[in-house]
């Protein structure tokens, strides 16, 4: 799918903008502060139904205004349709749209625009904690599977729950029996998830290696799961049992539940080695942006339908061979919007659309 | 200052008390009662005076108008197969499908540890009473809603049940409602359906 025209209206520093975007690389460029990660945030929001740095809608609104609203025209699988996501912040409401018809759940609306976002943060899915890894491959799964959506919201909440019985039980104020039935929706959902992970991670690797590779640049992944040495459902389901057994004692004294896809992580190779622990600062951003793009190839496979790739402050400390190397894998995709201080620096990368962006207007260079 | 009469107070102060209902709604309410006048104020309070003689069925948990419920009382329901729901509502649901011929067993909530509901604070031993061989009861229909809280009491039934007396045969209606749905909003057509397609368990 790609993106034809893009409206936001009192959206951050916009008060109506009127974009028109084409297939390949649209690049928006401008000086610090003039509204180049906004329009990024408004595709992401409308794809996803939540901001990727704002933490609470009512921040993406334009100062003065109650509401805000982004509108898009896209060509999914041959046709035209129209998305509208619109939130009001004194009701704190938001109204989705496609073609004009009203949609109910947020969840109906994930992965009619696929999108896959790269931002300067996103490194810290190679450095940081393994709480983001975990957030890098769900959020790619719950794209994908409306399935694993469900499951994962599930299991958190059971999580929660036995974890609130085991503080119970360290208090005496219920008895360990109470955990049987959630021991039993756990292990099912949380081997579920493990299987899901698992199976994405091999694709991962083989898009990896057969799509996103240079000689200077190899990147790979292996799931980590302290607990469960094999990946089939049986001998997950077995670990489990075997560990709400023999460690229940821990877990209460601990209050919480120690193993499965909540505890799990993700260890990423750069040439080989750990890339947290060995692979420089550009390095790593190379593995960040080559992992992403893996996710927009994996949506790809998966929803037989090409992701917007979404590049913010693109080119920022890669050099000119990582720079022509990542430029060439871009050309996997059917449409690309980069944000940059620095358009010379894109040259190379043949840009169908370059706009330039000052003080919440937009014009086409 | 001045303030409301004692007896305005009163009431307010008893609506605020129920579900859903804050302090400026209760003053509206009472207020709206105050001024449709003494009639429609007897009118009220003779319906809640009526409360008194609405009970629980002793055997099912229903709401009734006498010791035992009507369902539980009809000589044409099906004894042997009990549909158990979250609420009197979803009774009442069912029964405009026209497809479940059985009793019910109402639970009164779902388990959800993180609101401290265990099994012990729903209907769940009563449950298990009706349960025992000399009841001869074949099917037990779990029309629970599919909700990580739902799951859970289901499993907590079924195997409960299935220790109390394996001859039962569990079930619980199929997924064709949306998962997350409430059995309250779900049409009679998908309900019906689903009380037709229910699953073994
Ligand atoms: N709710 C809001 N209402 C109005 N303006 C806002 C709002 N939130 C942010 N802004 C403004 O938007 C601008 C920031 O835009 P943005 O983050 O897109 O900049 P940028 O072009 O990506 O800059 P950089 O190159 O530094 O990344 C700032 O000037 C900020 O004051
Ligand atoms: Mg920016
Ligand atoms: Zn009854």
């Amino acid at each position: 799918m790609y993106i034809k025209k893009i409206e936001l209206s009192n959206l951050r520093n916009y008060s109506s903008i009127e974009l028109d975007l084409v297939k390949g690389i649209n690049v928006f460029h401008g000086e610090n502060g003039s509204g180049k990660t906004n329009i990024i945030e408004g595709v992401y929001w409308l794809s996803i139904g939540k901001s990727f740095r704002a933490s609470d809608d009512k921040e993406i609104v334009k100062e003065g205004c109650d509401s805000c609203r982004v509108y898009s025209e896209a060509e999914v699988n041959g046709l035209d349709k129209m998305f509208s996501l619109e939130y009001s912040a004194d009701v704190r409401k938001k109204v989705i749209r496609i073609n004009n018809s009203r949609i109910k759940k947020m969840a109906d609306v994930i992965g009619e625009i696929p999108v896959v976002l790269f931002s300067p943060e996103d490194i810290q899915i190679v450095k940081g904690e393994p709480v983001l890894r975990r957030k890098y491959i769900d959020q790619m799964l719950c794209q994908v599977s409306r399935e694993y959506f469900e499951t994962l919201s599930k299991y958190l909440k059971e999580v929660s729950h036995r974890n609130y019985l085991l503080k119970g039980i360290k208090e005496k104020k219920v008895s360990v029996s109470n955990l049987g039935v959630w021991n039993e929706q756990i292990k099912i959902n949380g081997a579920f998830l493990i299987m899901k992970r698992f199976e994405a991670m091999q694709e991962l690797n083989s898009l990896l290696a057969s799509k996103l590779t240079s000689e200077k640049n190899d990147v790979s992944i292996n799931y980590l799961s302290k607990n469960f040495m094999s990946m089939k459902f049986d001998d997950v389901i077995y670990e489990y049992e075997n560990h709400f057994k023999t460690k229940i004692d821990e877990e209460i004294v601990r209050g919480t539940t120690l193993i499965g896809p909540h505890r799990d992580d993700i260890e990423i190779f750069y040439n080989g080695k750990n890339a947290k622990a060995f692979a420089s600062e550009g390095q790593q951003r190379v593995s960040a942006i080559l992992l992403k793009l893996a996710e927009g190839l994996f949506i790809r496979e998966r929803k037989n339908s090409y992701p917007v790739v979404l590049l913010d402050d693109f080119s920022s400390e890669l050099d000119n061979p990582n720079r022509g190397f990542i430029g060439r894998t871009l050309q996997q995709f059917k449409q690309i919007i980069i944000t940059t201080t620095y358009p010379e620096n894109l040259k190379e990368l043949t840009p169908a659309r370059m706009f330039h962006v000052e003080h919440g207007k937009v014009s086409l260079v | 200052m001045y303030t409301y009469p004692f007896k305005l107070e009163k009431l307010i102060n008893e609506i605020s008390k129920l579900p859903g209902i804050g302090p400026k709604m209760a003053e509206r309410t009472a207020i709206y009662i105050f001024k449709k006048g003494q009639p429609a104020a007897d009118a009220l309070s003779e319906a809640l005076g009526g409360i008194k003689d609405i009970k629980f069925c002793d055997i099912c948990g229903n709401i009734s108008a006498a010791g035992t419920c009507a369902v539980c009382s009809d000589e044409k329901r099906d004894k042997g197969a009990i549909c158990v729901v979250e609420s009197p509502e979803d009774v009442i649901t069912i029964e405009h499908t026209g497809k479940h011929s059985g009793v019910y067993h109402v639970l009164y909530g779902l388990i959800n540890p993180l609101n401290n509901i265990l099994p012990d604070n729903l209907k769940i031993r009563q449950l298990l009473k009706r349960s025992e061989k000399t009841e001869n009861i074949r099917e037990i229909i779990l029309a629970i809603n599919h909700t990580v809280e739902g799951d859970a009491t289901s499993l907590y039934i079924a195997d409960a049940v299935k220790t109390a007396n394996p001859d039962i045969k569990i079930t619980r209606l199929a997924k064709g409602l949306p998962t997350g749905s409430d059995i309250k909003y779900a049409d009679e057509i998908t309900l019906g359906q689903a009380i037709l397609e229910r699953k073994e368990i």
